[in-house]
């Protein structure tokens, strides 16, 4: 059995590492996908659904995803911005800075929710001020939105970082001894560059926001139709017994991110090919 | 277009990259920038392309023709310039990576679509790359890669051509071949190019005239007969080919290498002073008997004669091991042996004062 490994690979071990590796994305990964799937099968397909397409359901998809989206896009191009001054420039506290990109990935969920619902709470350091312009934050979809923005920045910044530094100084010096502007060089030879992995960046901050809870729940204020996200309604979902109902709604959610991944993923494999083949 | 440069200095922190330099690359010429690491070559061409700034002294120039370049920022000043490595547009195809440099131009000076077109082409014809106007950078190798990095650079219609050590990053094989190719094509378009190299053979190949330079300075510029056959300094002789040295002084006008006399060199050398004697391989003979001038008795300890020529490798008298390399036709007529007793005499030799350590 050994030495089909050893042909198959100059690397010894192919096996056994391979086997461990199945077996441990099948416990890890697939497993509690699989009881998912079986638990929302009980379900006949006219139930299915009828709580899939429940008003209460398809409001909480368009909100979550709705807001995942625009947090995601706001990290786009704010941790763009943040990881280009992190990259780019030298400046006392840059380390410092830096550290504070890892904050939203460290600190406990409902620790980054209660302090958010702190600050833009109606009596709160910034929801104070923009209460009376008639702007109000918590409890709204805008506070799903910053919630969603807030854990997501880590992911595109730490994406970006290391091609940015990567990038050639060369390739912007070969711009503008063609006679480039700052301007043409980024939009025409930077931007693109980096475009494959400020992609990646947004699919990981976009995943991580539509299955988002602990730091959303308190500035929400989960009013069903208004505030209620798809996560928090398959809670109240178990929290009521109705694992069918829970395992339904939590289908949908597994087959919309899974897609959003999947179309993702293959429009990087595009922009590899182009790049890459025959290399 | 000419390049005149005045007074040029940079420095790095504390280190001074170039001092004072003043040099002028001749209209329509291919110069090379000769040196080792270190030497201030690359510095001096990223300052004449605007990448770097010079240091701010008086008097301090960079002219194209009779234009002051020196407050022009790089985007204007219409300089081709092709890096060691390549600096492609990966995202770009050949077509476009060669477009470039028109399509960003200001709307009313940019050409017209069809314009562009014909001139990527006349490019594409001109680098030979016909045909591959499709491809990514990923998919070219890298002989051709460069041959993209030049097209590129030369769209803009440069008033010069710098390139930094522009083969440096192929194989030995592909080198060579770009390096005569490159000296065809400038032979067709005769625009002013400036290159740089650490290789002297490239250089003394390539270039219609040779700059070498040494820790920040120009050590001599000239004609590559020039430099090679009638070096200034121990430095440019070492850099530009194997030597052999040979430690003596100066006596009453003369320098003395052990029972070698040769002309002293010019300049204030008094009497005791040390000298340095450099011999290229081919200018030393291998005789059996010693002769009426000053010969080096020696024994033979290795014989090579595949390849264009005979190297043999001497040990002296004294314990000194030299390289001697003889046409076939010589080393037949002595019929050499290892461990046979010879003596070597130079045939022509150059002598410094003793003022640089290798």
């Amino acid at each position: 059995m050994w030495h089909i490994g050893r042909t198959n690979s100059p690397l010894p071990g192919f096996r056994l590492t391979l086997g461990y590796s199945v077996l441990y994305l099948s416990l890890i990964v697939l497993l509690p996908l699989a009881a998912l799937l079986a638990k929302a099968s009980a379900a006949s397909w006219s139930e299915f659904w009828r709580i899939a397409l429940d008003p209460r359901a398809v409001a909480s998809y368009r909100l979550t995803l709705g807001a995942a989206l625009a947090g995601a896009l706001i990290n786009a191009v704010f941790g763009f911005v943040v990881a280009w001054t992190l990259v780019r420039y030298s400046f006392p506290g840059r380390r410092l800075l830096d550290a504070i990109v890892d904050l939203p990935f460290a600190m406990p969920t409902a620790i980054s929710g209660i302090a958010l619902t702190a600050i833009y709470a109606r009596t709160g350091w910034i929801g104070q001020w923009l209460e009376p312009l008639g702007i109000p934050v918590a409890f709204t979809p805008l506070g799903i939105t910053i919630a969603l923005t807030f854990i997501g920045l880590p992911f595109v910044v730490r994406t970006l970082q290391p091609p940015l530094q990567e990038l050639e100084v060369e390739l912007e010096q070969a711009a503008a001894s063609l006679g480039a502007s700052r301007w043409q060089t980024f939009c025409r030879v930077l931007l693109p560059t980096l475009l494959p992995p400020l992609l990646t960046g947004f699919a990981l901050a976009f995943a991580r926001a539509l299955g988002e809870y602990g730091s959303v729940v308190f500035i929400s204020g989960n009013m069903p139709m208004k505030t209620e996200i798809t996560s928090l309604l398959i809670i109240v979902k178990l929290e009521q017994y109705d694992y069918t109902g829970a395992a339904v709604i939590a289908t949908v959610m597994l087959g919309a991110s899974f897609a959003i991944l999947l179309g993702i993923n293959g429009l990087q494999w595009w922009f590899n090919q182009r790049h890459r083949a025959g290399a | 277009m000419s390049i005149e440069i005045r007074k040029i200095s940079k420095t790095f922190g504390t280190f001074a990259a170039l001092r004072n330099i003043n040099l002028v690359v001749p209209d329509g010429q291919l110069t090379a920038l000769l040196g080792p690491s270190g030497s201030g070559k690359t510095t001096l061409l990223r300052i004449i392309a605007g990448l770097e700034t010079p240091d701010a002294t008086d008097g301090a120039e960079i002219r194209f023709a009779q234009q002051n370049v020196a407050g022009i920022d790089v985007r204007d000043r219409r300089v081709g310039f092709v890096f060691q490595h390549y600096a492609l547009f990966r995202q770009l195809n050949v077509f476009e990576n060669i477009a470039f440099g028109l399509r960003v131009r200001p709307r009313q000076t940019r050409p017209p679509e069809a314009v562009i077109r014909g001139k990527v082409k006349d490019l594409l014809k001109l680098v030979q790359l016909e045909g591959l106007e499709g491809r990514y950078p990923a998919q070219l190798s890298g002989g051709q890669r460069q041959r993209v990095a030049l097209a590129r650079a030369l769209a803009i219609e440069p008033k010069v051509l710098l390139l930094d050590e522009p083969f440096g990053a192929l194989d030995a094989r592909v080198r060579q071949d770009l390096r005569r190719w490159l000296r065809r094509l400038h032979d067709e378009i005769h625009v002013t190019s400036l290159f740089v190299t650490h290789d002297q053979e490239e250089a003394l190949e390539v270039a219609d005239r040779i700059v070498v330079m040494n820790q920040g300075q120009i050590e001599q510029e000239g004609s590559p007969d020039e430099v090679f056959h009638s070096p200034a300094s121990a430095f440019v002789m070492n850099f530009l080919g194997n030597v052999n040295l040979f430690h003596g002084r100066v006596e009453e006008g003369k320098a003395v290498f052990g029972p070698l006399v040769m002309e002293a060199p010019a300049g204030p050398l008094s009497h005791g002073s040390p000298a340095r004697l450099f011999v290229r391989p081919f200018d030393l003979d291998i005789q059996l008997q010693a002769g009426a001038d000053g010969a080096l008795a020696g024994r033979v300890t290795r014989l090579q004669s595949a390849g264009p020529v005979v190297k043999v490798d001497v040990t002296t008298a004294e314990g000194q091991p030299m390289h001697v390399e003889l046409s076939h036709e010589r080393a037949r007529q002595l019929q050499l042996a290892v461990a046979q007793a010879i003596f070597v005499v130079p045939r022509t030799a150059h002598v410094f004062a003793d003022d640089y350590a290798i």
